[in-house]
């Protein structure tokens, strides 16, 4: 008898970043195992700090999958993949996907550095690298997607502060108390939190708003 | 920028923390006020990115946990059939009778030693049982009977020596102990944080971080986020 062992096949970064917009959750399971064995395999190589990995990787995940599923990485006409770059135009990708994720980590990595050092005040500082970190986007996308791009690269690039107490707040649905009974905060009044939630919020808001009009886009 | 009551009005709404009518009264205004609309639409709209990111988070972590389990069941079943292997060859030799003297295997059963967990490494494996239960104010009260009964020394008491190291090997009893009080311990910082008694964690966490084992880099992380 003779068996037909055939090698199971990979899946190719194109088909990976159609079938991830298509919401294909077992396509993206397999996308997130193959990213999670490359990342362990070179995050010694990279990071120095190994009691952080997990987050770093699942964070750095989340945002290159958001990514894919708001078509700021995207596969074009012929067949290659682009992404939106800070100019405006559309860019050939140049690296595979996984080494974009450990690009990606790279930057989340120094993020978590400098919040580890931020006290409470500082954190609003922290927002200065924001618009650095903006990325501009394909003026020929469709609006819905530019704004969703916009939206979720300011997400994104929040202090982890403000992430947490946004998370809580509109997500979970938590009180003012509850979030700060949540995060242990003793140096933080209630009316205290309140202000930094409007502080985060207004200094998103106008991020987004900044990037809007960059866009010629209505607001 | 909006003033702060008219972001709240918008908080309160997003949230469906308003009354039915109050919600209507709020959408009538927001058709009138094309500020508050669009004002609304973008909080709206940041509330379902932070939403999207989060269940995104949620969902990799279930991923990973699956491919642990996965694992685990699969190395599960590697660990039955080894012990059945291991164990077929363990009582067949004693089974085997031959009469040829110099062929007969000499069958080391009698001699061998099964490895049985030590009794402090039973009582961890008791509390990190109750403490993955998420029985945590159990797990603290069985810490403290275990540290009273086997008169362990305090977290304090490691932390001065700063290094296990320190220890001599003729002081075998005394390394044992401060290894079983240094996991206990560990798993107490882990109930006390559960449970919300940050305070508690922090000043454990302060002894922990100094003394040289496998949990210190945890330790170290976890205190400066403390901080």
């Amino acid at each position: 008898m003779i068996l037909n062992l055939t090698k199971k096949q990979k899946s190719t970064d194109i088909e990976y970043v159609l079938e991830v917009q298509t919401g294909n959750r077992r396509m993206t399971e397999r996308f997130y195992n193959d990213c999670r064995r490359y990342f362990m395999d070179s995050y010694k190589a990279v990071f120095t700090n190994i009691t952080i990995k997990e987050d770093i990787f699942q964070q750095s995940f989340v945002k290159l999958w958001t990514e894919m599923e708001t078509r700021k990485i995207w596969v074009g006409n012929d067949r290659r993949i682009y992404r939106n770059g800070r100019d405006g135009m559309p860019h050939l990708m140049t690296c595979s996907l996984k080494t974009f994720l450990i690009d990606i980590a790279k930057n989340d990595y120094r993020d978590w550095l400098r919040s580890d050092r931020l006290t409470l005040e500082d954190d609003f500082e922290g927002f200065a690298h924001l618009a650095e970190a903006m990325t501009q986007v394909r003026l020929d996308d469709d609006v819905e997607h530019i704004e969703e791009q916009i939206v979720a690269d300011c997400v994104f690039g929040l202090p982890p502060r403000c992430k947490e107490i946004l998370t809580m707040f509109y997500y979970q649905k938590m009180s003012l108390d509850e979030i700060l009974k949540a995060r242990g905060e003793k140096n933080i009044s209630k009316n205290g939190l309140k202000t930094s939630k409007h502080k985060c919020m207004d200094a998103l808001k106008g991020k987004v708003k900044e990037a809007y009009n960059r866009y010629n886009l209505k607001y | 920028m909006m003033d702060e009551q008219t972001l709240d009005r918008i908080d309160r709404y997003l949230r469906g923390e308003m009354s039915e009518k109050e919600s209507l009264l709020f959408e009538q205004d927001a058709l009138n006020d094309e500020r508050l609309r669009k004002e609304t639409e973008l909080t709206y709209s940041i509330k379902r990115r932070l939403a999207d990111r989060q269940q995104k988070l949620y969902q990799t972590n279930k991923w990973r946990r699956s491919k642990q389990s996965r694992f685990f069941q699969v190395g599960g079943w590697f660990a039955v059939a080894a012990s059945l292997v291991v164990g077929l060859f363990l009582i067949m030799p004693k089974n085997t009778q031959t009469t040829d003297s110099h062929l007969l295997a000499k069958n080391d059963m009698e001699e061998m030693e099964i490895p049985i967990p030590s009794m402090e490494n039973q009582r961890i494996a008791r509390v990190e049982k109750t403490v993955r239960e998420g029985r945590h104010q159990e797990a603290l009260q069985e810490i403290e009977k275990i540290e009273a009964e086997q008169e362990l020394p305090s977290l304090s008491e490691i932390s001065t020596e700063k290094t296990f190291a320190s220890y001599t090997s003729s002081e075998m009893d005394v390394d044992d102990k401060i290894q079983e009080s240094y996991e206990l311990n560990w798993l107490r910082i882990c109930s006390l944080m559960q449970l919300g008694k940050m305070k508690e964690a922090k000043n454990l966490l302060a002894d922990f971080i100094v003394i040289e084992g496998i949990h210190q880099n945890s330790a170290d992380s976890l205190f400066k986020n403390m901080k």
